[in-house]
């Protein structure tokens, strides 16, 4: 399970290569994953999460986390 | 595979009213379907985060099957765990209802249904929350006024006053907006003055959205500095995750919303412009329609500016950080407390514009 700063952390860390995966939004939120509330990166894609891990890694020091990665399917944002 | 036709023979079954329907099952459907049909027709009317029912193509994990469903659109979407058996929507109806041939049921989240009142336009006077924009665009919200030095302008987006960054330094704005009937030169209230530019990347690196108008003297006689229904601001806040907000906007009027993730990530793609990836966003729950964008989103506790509403999806809405924009624009808000000095340089400029018209003979 993660806190919100290491989600935090593992957004701005794994943002430029969940968006070449195909993410057009990367939020934060705080979801049940395994059955437990965590806190987590959510990857907004058009299409299917096929190539998508299920964690990211992040590192602290000597410490690695993983910090949970939940892709939802919705349409872009545009210009209102 | 069930046909248009049946599904909406079982959608009128279970939206029509109650005594014509308790007759129809009467003549022709068995108890277990007068069961049935009475709790998913319970379903649908009492519990709050059903908002619609219909038809549609059904969607199983991101991609179409190719089968209609009934389907159930709801506020928001409820883990199946945290739902009692009765108010869990079934994967098919029931087929005592719909007979041999199956019926799958599917879920769609579209938010809070809100009835839409008139967009808010107006010629006089040219206040914050009304329908404004650059003359080749169709129409966004004018969010503030603000103040430079002595210098009064207007506060709004980059693609409601500046097409985006296609348009120049001098183009024409017009109150109402284009789509709302504004037309040039006639209703030009202000000139645009400066935009800050989008960096035309699919990386994360923009920051806002935004861009300033100077009033022309006609618009300058016009202002009125208070946000529709809201009043001034009482300064700038930062945002916080739960913070609830609320803005009025040319779509959808006064509305309110909660922050939900204050250094969100997005691409949004602009018109003739292109794909530009945005960071240390403010993403809420939606409270905005097409047309909002330009307006000032406040923190609904203490009425301070959290940011400048911009962008939205069915999955909510999105403002840059009020104190980001301010900063690339050199700019301050219009204040309670520094109002005093603004009613002077309004006067200031006001007498300026008498003393420039030409006497009447």
């Amino acid at each position: 399970m993660a806190t919100e700063k290491e989600a935090n952390l593992a957004r701005d860390q794994h943002a430029d290569s969940l968006a070449e995966l195909g993410a057009h939004s990367i939020g934060v939120d705080e979801f049940e994953h395994e059955g437990k509330k965590t806190f987590g990166v959510v990857a907004y894609v058009e299409q299917g999460s096929a190539g998508f891990p299920t964690h990211l890694s992040i590192r602290s020091g000597k410490k690695e986390t993983q910090v949970p990665l939940l892709t939802k399917i919705a349409s872009p944002f545009k210009p209102e | 595979m069930a046909s248009e036709q049946k599904i909406r023979q079982v959608l009128d079954l279970l939206t029509v009213a109650p005594a014509a329907q308790a007759e129809s099952l009467r003549a022709v459907h068995p108890p277990a379907a007068r069961e049935h049909s009475k709790s998913l027709r319970d379903l649908i009317l009492l519990q709050d985060n059903i908002v619609g029912v219909g038809i549609s193509e059904k969607i199983s994990k991101g991609k179409k099957v190719n089968k209609l469903a009934l389907t159930f659109y709801v506020e928001k979407k409820i883990p199946l765990q945290d739902l009692r058996a009765s108010d869990a929507i079934p994967p098919t109806v029931p087929e005592s209802i719909s007979g041999k041939t199956a019926i799958p049921t599917d879920v769609v989240v579209v938010g809070k249904i809100r009835p839409q009142g008139d967009p808010f336009i107006t010629r006089h006077p040219v206040q914050p929350g009304f329908s404004i924009g650059h003359k080749n665009i169709t129409a966004g919200t004018l969010g503030a006024v603000v103040m430079k030095g002595k210098d009064i302008f207007l506060l709004s987006n980059s693609h409601v006053f500046a097409d985006s960054g296609l348009g120049k330094k001098g183009d024409a704005i017009l109150y109402p907006g284009p789509a709302d009937g504004g037309i040039d030169p006639a209703d030009r209230v202000a000139i645009l003055e400066k935009f800050h530019p989008f960096v035309n990347t699919l990386k994360f690196v923009n920051e806002v959205d935004c861009a300033i108008a100077r009033p022309t003297a006609a618009g300058l006689a016009k202002i009125n500095r208070q946000i529709k229904d809201l009043g001034l601001p009482k300064g700038t806040i930062k945002a916080k995750r739960g913070m609830k907000i609320v803005k009025v906007g040319r779509t959808t009027r006064k509305t309110i919303g909660e922050i939900k993730d204050v250094n969100f990530r997005t691409q949004i793609t602009y018109e003739g412009i292109g794909k530009i990836g945005f960071l240390e966003q403010i993403f809420c729950t939606r409270y905005s329609e097409g047309g909002d964008s330009g307006a000032l989103v406040l923190d609904q506790a203490t009425g301070k500016a959290v940011g400048l509403h911009f962008a939205g999806s069915e999955e909510g809405s999105m403002c840059n950080p009020i104190d980001t924009v301010l900063k690339h624009m050199g700019v301050k808000l219009v204040l309670k407390d520094n109002v005093g000095a603004v009613k002077k340089a309004l006067a200031k400029k006001k007498a300026a514009v008498k003393k420039k018209a030409p006497k009447k003979s």
